[in-house]
Formats: structure tokens, C-alpha cells, sequence
């Protein structure tokens, strides 16, 4: 057994209602996969979520394809995928970005594949006190989710036929606790 | 000045904010859309209670889980109190509420009491 699937994915315009929607749907689910103890069951699914949760906020901001509704709302267009193997959850996302941004974004994810968790922290508080780079996030999201992850992000960056835009593809790995893989399942 | 009472959604904490008491609390998770709009009554609040109450204030912090958004917006609210601790002289004590089985939120009060320098407090409490 080395491949279980696809636990959830999503692919459109995200709104904040759809966010909580997946989000809570994703807590349950994988809280009821697991009987280790509470602290170790909360740690996983509060991992698993926040990645989700940072993911799917950035798509839903900072997007380069974005949808309006009716009454004028913006919401950014992406690919959510959730998936398991035997050993590990997968957190995937991919969206469009501007072109410009590519070299940016993929230098940010090498710098932060190699830093330890200490080093992720102190990042992640440094960053915490610098001023805003916009009124919507704190630039904070990709250090999150390289503490809440278990091995080092993986990202391309993939250029469209269309020369202003590229695709940006990022997945984080979440261990499950050890000994949930040797105990059978009911 | 009014207290303040935002009551909590599912994206959103519940806030209180007593002026008499000079009590604020901060319960619940914390990923809204945009963490600056939401906050904004409460750091308005905040730099009224500051400017027009200059009495000791006490904070507690009951936030299980919390995006990174949300995370600036509660370290820019605590620097702001901690310059009205040291230099308008208004006493600040900070409870930073964790559950016992949470590790990660735990971590996060720790992040920000170093971070900081304010009378913070580490409380367990037991989850429900």
C-alpha cells in the first residue's frame, strides 16, 4: 500500500465561505483517520490545516487570475489538492502568477528549503515585525508553512504559452504519527 | 468611551472590551479575510483606552489557531501596548490562554512573549 489518493481538491475561484467550507471538511476528516493520543491528533490535523489555510488564502488574494462576481468581489483562481500515501499527507496548490514575480517566488522557496525549524522561527518572528508589504498579508505565509511542514517544500515554476503569466505549483508533506502506520485500519 | 463586544464567526474570535475593568479578550480562531479589517475596532478601541484611560489593562488571549495574517495584527496591537506600558506609564498584563494538548499554541504565546517586553503570562487550560 503506497498510494491512497486524493482526500480532497478543489479547483475555481476561492472565496473565503469556500475556504472555511474545505477547511473544516478537512479537519474532520482527517481527525477521524487518527486514534493517537489528543495532543499528537491535534498537532497533525492543526498542521495540516494551517498549511491549507495559508495555501488557499493566497490564491484567494494574490492570484494572478481573479474572478468577480456581481457585486464587485474579487477572488483568485487556483488549484487545491489534499492527498495521502501510506506514510504522509500532501498539501498542493497551483495558480497563475505574473511573470515577473517567477524568479522572486522560487528564490524565496529555495532560501526557505534549507533553513532548520529553529531558523524558520526566527525568520518567521523577523519578518513578523516589518512593516506590511500590502494591506491584505504579511508576507509571513510561505515561512508558515515551511515550520508546519515535516520535509522541505517543493515548488516549479512552469511558463504559459501565454508570455506575461507562469504557473506557480507548491506542495508541503505533513508526517502521519509513526505508529498510526503500523496498526491496522478498523 | 463604550466597551466593545464583537461576538465570534467561524473565521473570527470573539471580542470584549471593558473600559472600566480596563479588559480586553481575544477568544477564539482567528483567519478572516482581511485580519487588518477586522481588527480595526479593537486597535481603535485600544488607542482610545490608551490616550484617554491611562489606567493598567489587562489582556487574555484564548486564540487556538491563528493565520499569519492575524499574527501581525496581534504582535502590532501588543508593541503598541507595551510603548503605552513604558512610556505613558499604563500597567499591561498580558494571559496568553493555551490548551494543555495544544503544543503548537504553546509555542505560538512563547513567540510572542520573547518577542516582547510585557508582564506575560503562560496559561494552560484543559480543551473541551
Amino acid at each position: 500500500m503506497t498510494d491512497k489518493g486524493i482526500i480532497m481538491s478543489f479547483q475555481g475561484a476561492l472565496a473565503q465561505s469556500i475556504i472555511v467550507e474545505i477547511g473544516q471538511t478537512l479537519r474532520r476528516k482527517i481527525s477521524a483517520q487518527h486514534n493517537e493520543s489528543l495532543s499528537e491528533r491535534t498537532k497533525l490535523v492543526k498542521h495540516v490545516f494551517a498549511i491549507f489555510v495559508e495555501l488557499a488564502q493566497n490564491i484567494m488574494l494574490y492570484s494572478a487570475e481573479q474572478e468577480i462576481d456581481i457585486s464587485g468581489k474579487h477572488s483568485g483562481v487556483g488549484l487545491l489538492v489534499v492527498s495521502e500515501t501510506h506514510d504522509r499527507y500532501c498539501i498542493s496548490s497551483a495558480n497563475r502568477i505574473l511573470r515577473e514575480q517567477r524568479e522572486h517566488l522560487c528564490r524565496r522557496c529555495e532560501s526557505l528549503q534549507s533553513l532548520s525549524k529553529e531558523e524558520l522561527r526566527r525568520q518567521y518572528n523577523e519578518r513578523r515585525r516589518l512593516p506590511r508589504s500590502t494591506d491584505k498579508g504579511a508576507g509571513l505565509g510561505l515561512i508558515e508553512i515551511a515550520r508546519r511542514s515535516d520535509s522541505p517544500l517543493s515548488f516549479a515554476c512552469v511558463p504559459l504559452p501565454e508570455h506575461t503569466h507562469a504557473l506557480f505549483m507548491l506542495s508541503a508533506y505533513i508526517d502521519k504519527p509513526r505508529h498510526s502506520l503500523s496498526s491496522p485500519t478498523i | 468611551m463604550h466597551d466593545l463586544s464583537i461576538p465570534s464567526s467561524s473565521t473570527t474570535p470573539a471580542i470584549t472590551a471593558r473600559v472600566q475593568e480596563g479588559f480586553v479578550e481575544i477568544a477564539g480562531e482567528s483567519y478572516p479575510e482581511n485580519s487588518v479589517e477586522f481588527y480595526q475596532p479593537l486597535v481603535r478601541w485600544l488607542q482610545e483606552f490608551m490616550t484617554t484611560q491611562k489606567r493598567h489593562l489587562t489582556l487574555h488571549l484564548r486564540i487556538p489557531y491563528f493565520n499569519t495574517s492575524s499574527s501581525k495584527c496581534l504582535l502590532d496591537m501588543l508593541d503598541m501596548l507595551q510603548s503605552y506600558h513604558y512610556i505613558s506609564g499604563g500597567a499591561v498584563e498580558v494571559t496568553w490562554w493555551y490548551d494543555e494538548h495544544d503544543e503548537d499554541m504553546l509555542e505560538s504565546g512563547k513567540d510572542l512573549s520573547e518577542n516582547l517586553d510585557l508582564k506575560f503570562v503562560l496559561m494552560p487550560y484543559t480543551g473541551s
